[in-house]
């Protein structure tokens, strides 16, 4: 009924002044009331008459917690005014809403029968911000904090998580020996958004105390050193951790003494109207295991783990003598024999093993024959062998054997499903060949590849994608090798493929037909799933983060096909902003073939700072051109705040202090240089360093691009203005080399770097190449005017048995006005080891103290080998460095350079390996040695 | 009849026409959520009439809810080993018509907005359900004589006592007190596989929405 049809019956029931007086007819037929009733029973006919076919949907509000919404949250809803009014789809609707991890209650009314205008009442779902944390005594809130797992800032926030949260802090606390703790909580919501603060409030309560302590079981069998472990008396605070710790001591102690079965348990018996316990430690320390070797040093730990635990005694004897035997292959004794004897007495059990070790012999050769489909460098290759052993053998002798099982696998993954490898081995004194005996067998090959669509397949249609590009996709083709379970993975190639077009839900089954010997046809029966477009993206949990910084990083967008690998990619970029803890991305479906995505994000801390003591090599800050290191004892502090303005920028402060130098750096870090995919920093630096022929105070600022280009290719921009003045100088003064003169650069430099190697630390294989080019010109009362360029090729080859080789190529070539502090030095346990740090090159007439020069040109050439087998992180190294330092470019001469030959130790850490050298220049008439201590690869 | 009166009377109609049409209704809303799905008004009102049997709907709304959260539970962790085809499928929609009447489930799942293949969603839990019931249920479980024994003379003896009955030697009633104990053990089992699915999922009733559907009766 309208509000005009209401209007009518007003104006029609408010006007009976002209009735008049009618024969005896009932009133309902009257004139006007005739007219009032007819309208009324149309409208309810109309109304009752309703066509049930045709229910629509009319106006949908949408309410958040008591308000109107935002009219972008009307677009989450799948429904829009005249679709047909379906409650399931209105079901399906809730469900898409709850998904977005927006809202933690919806629900849905109806007014009207057709149209029905909807109202979605929305309760936004709460996300905790943080958790504070108000620790009466004993313990620190970050120890508190690290036990909560159910509630972690940024996470959905739920009234019933906080009971698990309880419990997570009172088993903490209780593990802690803490009893009568007390745990409350606050929730402080913060108005006009979903998030919410909780503050803790802990008393952690008494700790109990010990009353007493027992010992039983086999106590008699323990030294007083032993029972002094546990190390608790009477009086004592009873900590459980503490004492748990403590018996496994015990325990590992118990079983250093030749007991591998030994346990310490323990129990506890609570009073807690007194606050007291008694503690009852049991040791059971069950046989001693002594386990000999007669006849080879071999390690225990080899052996003793296999008796540990109750074991058939038969099982541990064959499973020592295989241990034993792969160990002295390992060290080259392949004809090494062992034998095991078992002898059992009360409480001891005698464990002894005769080695007999025969000859050490080294593989020099493998030879491959019947090898009819494949070369010996191909085979080697994919057996990962050397094609000559240099100082060691080609492979160890415990891994040859494992030869024979890794070939027959690549010859069945070749179609030869049938390959047969045999291994032998002929002994020529202390050398040993290999003979590997190929029996191939007839190959398998594919015949035909159909695609076709699965009979299951409701969509009668032929399949989306052409037989062509499907075979593209699939990488095989008819006459390739046939082998079974590649042919399976390669189905998943389809259905990657189909993601990637936005179909989810695609199955794809493959027949294997024996078409005749040897060939088999290929017939892969894909049901396609459902094609999805992208409807909407959301973002949920990014509190700091500006959704343009986001929005970014994305590869897809709204309309666009659901590419999966596309939405992969928009997550990876996401984490690689570096201020997300977690990014997780959910597809949430909905039914007319689109879906949302919905990006949740946990933002990390955003603060940090360290405080750091060692041995560092110094980099010009954010550049690349590393050519002059040193070793110093230096002391950093750092801080930084990332995330600053929500666009993923950073701003650190650093400082570096040591004897010789002193610095600190401001740095601006932006993923986006100025809106350029292009990552930039900008740094202010002021820097004071001692060097040999001079010192000098400098202050800078730099402006730098970094871009990663195609593989592992990386470029790097900087346009640098800097002030020196030299503070000392040694040498004779000169139009650019003045001391307290200041002197003003201004320069641009371009590098490209592409690093190949397998370890940034610690490479022992690849490559690493770097060039960069430097133009200091005149500009902002800059006095600089010179060109600059440094080349480095590094290259590191695995040899057999952890050999390593590795050289290093230097160039650097300057032309025009290049103070000292620019010019090239060198000399130092990171450049030429033949001389003192910077003496290599030219030298000043009158004070001898080096120069530096225009032009460098450095060799080096350094082995390791392993030192010690029970060190495996030490390495020994022999190294031969030769270049030289010219004044001028025209003086550069590969006669006149310099030569140096020493060796050294290497230990390896995580930052690089720790360096002792000795080295002599054997250029001079009587070479002294040089020491060099540094830390990290001749950089 | 005065004027006064009939005008009385036709505003008074006019406005309770308007009420009724303007009164808001619940069409949906969220009973309880496992983990990121939601279990709807209207998925209650789909298992009452298509899924659960009258003995599973007699005890109420929260009994039902218990019911559909304990199916829903299982078919999730069951859809991991087990597989419907479609066969099986069409036999419970058979079935469903045979039991309720094809029309008149026609016309509810009408009148839901339901279509063949929603409906089919509900019967695949269903299905699911069962089979992994069978499954556990089927799993070996072991009597023991001292248990049966223990069971004989602490309960099946004082029962014939209390019904005034000469209980039958333990010998003639083995069988039966085995399968009773067993039927025991296994509806323990099962009861215990349950409950550990649900400790490690996050389930959350809204009683909010259960208010609203005692409220208007739904």
């Amino acid at each position: 009924m309208s509000l005009a049809d209401l209007v009518l019956i007003l104006k029609l029931g408010g006007d009976f002044s002209n009735v008049r007086a009618k024969p005896a007819i009932p009133v309902i037929c009257r004139g006007k009331f005739f007219l009032i009733f007819l309208v009324l029973l149309i409208n309810l006919g109309i109304i009752w008459a309703q066509d049930e076919n045709n229910v629509v949907i009319g106006r949908i509000d949408v309410i958040l917690e008591g308000e109107a919404a935002p009219p972008q949250l009307k677009n989450l809803i799948p429904l829009r005014s005249g679709d047909s009014f379906s409650p399931f789809l209105i079901r399906e609707a809730i469900q898409h809403l709850y998904r977005t991890g927006l809202f933690a209650d919806i629900k849905v009314f109806q007014v009207g029968d057709n149209p029905i205008d909807l109202t979605f009442w929305l309760q936004r779902q709460l996300y905790l911000r943080q958790s504070l944390y108000v620790v009466e005594k004993g313990l620190s809130a970050e120890t508190i904090s690290r036990e909560i797992q159910s509630l972690r800032g940024g996470e959905f926030f739920d009234e019933n998580l906080l009971v698990r949260a309880r419990k997570e802090i009172a088993n903490f606390l209780e593990r802690e020996g803490y009893f009568n703790s007390t745990v409350d909580v606050a929730i402080k919501k913060i108005h006009g958004t979903n998030f919410v603060d909780l503050i803790w409030k802990i008393n952690p309560g008494e700790r109990l105390r010990i009353r007493q302590v027992y010992w039983k079981g086999e106590v008699e069998k323990l030294s007083l050193k032993d029972k002094a472990i546990i190390d608790l008396n009477p009086g004592d605070e009873y900590n459980p951790r503490e004492l748990q710790s403590r018996c496994q001591s015990l325990q590992q102690r118990l079983r250093s003494q030749g007991f591998p079965r030994a346990e310490v348990n323990w129990m506890v018996f609570v009073d807690k109207e007194k606050k007291l316990v008694e503690v009852e430690i049991n040791p059971w320390l069950y046989e001693k295991i002594a386990v000999e070797f007669k006849g080879a040093k071999i390690p225990p730990d080899l052996i003793v783990p296999l008796w540990e635990e109750k074991v058939f005694e038969e099982w541990a004897l064959s499973e020592g003598e295989a241990r034993i035997r792969n160990y002295l292959r390992r060290k080259g004794y392949l004809q090494a024999k062992v034998e095991s004897q078992f002898i059992k007495k009360e409480n001891f059990i005698q464990v002894n093993y005769t080695i007999i070790l025969g000859p050490k012999q080294t593989i020099r050769e493998i030879v491959f024959s019947g090898n009819k489909n494949f070369s010996e460098n191909e085979l080697r290759e994919v057996l990962g062998l050397p094609t000559r052993s240099f100082l060691t053998g080609l492979i160890d002798g415990e891994r040859v054997f494992e030869l024979p099982r890794r070939l027959e696998a690549f010859y069945q993954m070749k179609g030869f499903s049938q390959a047969k490898v045999f291994l032998t081995v002929r002994s020529k004194g202390k050398k040993l060949v290999v003979y590997l005996n190929v029996d191939e067998g007839p190959q398998n090959k594919i015949g035909m590849i159909k695609f076709q669509k699965d009979p299951s397949s409701q969509n009668r249609q032929d399949l989306v994608f052409s037989d062509d590009l499907l075979l593209s996709v699939l990488g095989l083709k008819p006459g390739d090798a046939y082998y079974s379970p590649l042919i399976k993975l390669s189905s998943q190639k389809i259905i990657n493929f189909y993601q990637e077009q936005g179909f989810r839900g695609t199955l794809v089954q493959v027949e294997e037909i024996k078409a005749s010997e040897g060939i088999y046809d290929l017939c892969f029966k894909i049901k396609e799933g459902v094609r999805y477009r992208v409807r909407q993206i959301y973002f949920t949990g990014a509190l700091t983060t500006k959704q343009m910084t986001i929005q970014k990083e994305l590869r897809i967008k709204e309309g666009d096909w659901a590419n999966a690998s596309l939405i992969q990619e928009s997550k990876r970029n996401l984490e690689r902003l570096g201020i997300f803890t977690l990014v997780q991305v959910e597809e949430i479906f909905l039914a007319r073939d689109q879906l949302d995505l919905v990006f949740r994000f946990y933002e990390g801390e955003r603060s940090l700072a360290s405080v750091g003591l060692g041995f560092e090599t110094r980099n010009e800050p954010r550049s690349f051109e590393i050519w002059n290191n040193v070793l110093r004892l230096r002391g950093t502090a750092e801080i930084v705040r990332t995330n600053l303005f929500g666009d993923a920028s950073q701003l650190s402060f650093v400082s570096q202090l040591s004897l010789k130098e002193t610095r600190g750096v401001v740095s601006w870090e932006q993923p986006y240089f100025f809106g350029l995919p292009l990552r930039g920093y900008l740094n202010m630096w002021l820097e004071r360093e001692e060097r040999i022929s001079f010192g000098f105070d400098r202050r800078g600022l730099s402006l730098t691009g970094i871009r990663a280009l195609k593989g592992d290719l990386m470029s790097v921009v900087t346009l640098r203005y800097t002030r020196t003045v030299l503070t000392h100088l040694e040498i004779t003064e000169s139009e650019v080399d003045r001391q307290f003169f200041p002197f003003s650069s201004t320069s641009f430099s371009a590098s490209l770097i592409h690093d190949r190697r397998n370890d940034t630390f610690n490479p022992e294989n690849g490559y690493f190449a770097s060039g960069v080019f430097e133009w200091a010109f005149p500009m902002f009362g800059s006095e600089a005017d010179f060109l600059k360029g440094f080349f480095k090729y590094q290259r590191f080859y695995s040899l057999a048995a952890r050999w390593n080789l590795s050289g290093t190529f230097r160039l650097g070539l300057g032309r025009g006005r290049m103070p000292i502090h620019e010019r090239f030095f060198a000399g130092g346990s990171n450049s030429f080891r033949g001389q003192e740090f910077d003496e290599l090159g030219p030298k000043d007439s009158f004070s001898q103290k080096p120069v530096g020069g225009k032009a460098l040109i450095l060799f080096n050439f350094e082995l390791t080998f392993p030192f010690l087998a029970s060190l495996p992180e030490m390495r020994a190294a022999i190294f031969y460095d030769l270049g030289n330092v010219f004044g001028k470019r025209s003086q550069f001469s590969l006669a006149s350079l310099e030569h140096a030959l020493g060796f050294g130790i290497r230990y390896r850490t995580p930052f690089g390996p720790l360096r002792l050298e000795v080295a002599w220049n054997i250029k001079t008439k009587k070479p002294r040695p040089l020491l060099f201590i540094t830390i990290g690869q001749i950089f | 009849m005065p004027k006064f009166v009939l005008r009385f009377m036709l505003i008074g109609l006019t406005i309770l026409v308007f009420i009724s049409f303007s009164y808001q209704k619940i069409v949906d809303c969220i009973v309880a959520t496992i983990d990121r799905e939601i279990i709807s008004l209207l998925d209650l009102k789909i298992y009452e009439e298509f899924i659960l049997t009258e003995e599973e709907i007699k005890d109420g709304v929260e009994k039902v809810l218990e019911k559909v959260i304990e199916i829903k539970l299982v078919a999730r962790e069951g859809q991991k080993e087990i597989s419907l085809n479609q066969e099986e499928i069409l036999q419970a929609l058979d079935d469903l018509f045979h039991w309720r009447g094809e029309e008149k489930v026609r016309e509810k799942m009408k009148s839901y907005g339901l279509s063949l293949d929603d409906l089919e969603g509900y019967l695949r839990e269903k299905l699911i359900y069962k089979k992994m019931i069978n499954l556990h249920s089927s799993l070996q479980v072991g009597v023991t004589l001292k248990e049966i024994e223990n069971y004989y003379h602490q309960k099946y003896v004082i029962e014939s006592q209390d019904k005034k009955m000469e209980p039958p030697p333990l010998i003639k009633v083995l069988v039966e007190i085995e399968n009773q104990i067993r039927q025991a053990k296994i509806r323990e089992q099962m009861a215990d596989w349950i409950r550990g699915l649900k400790d490690k999922t996050s389930i959350k009733v809204n009683q909010s929405c259960l208010k609203l559907i005692e409220r208007e009766g739904l």
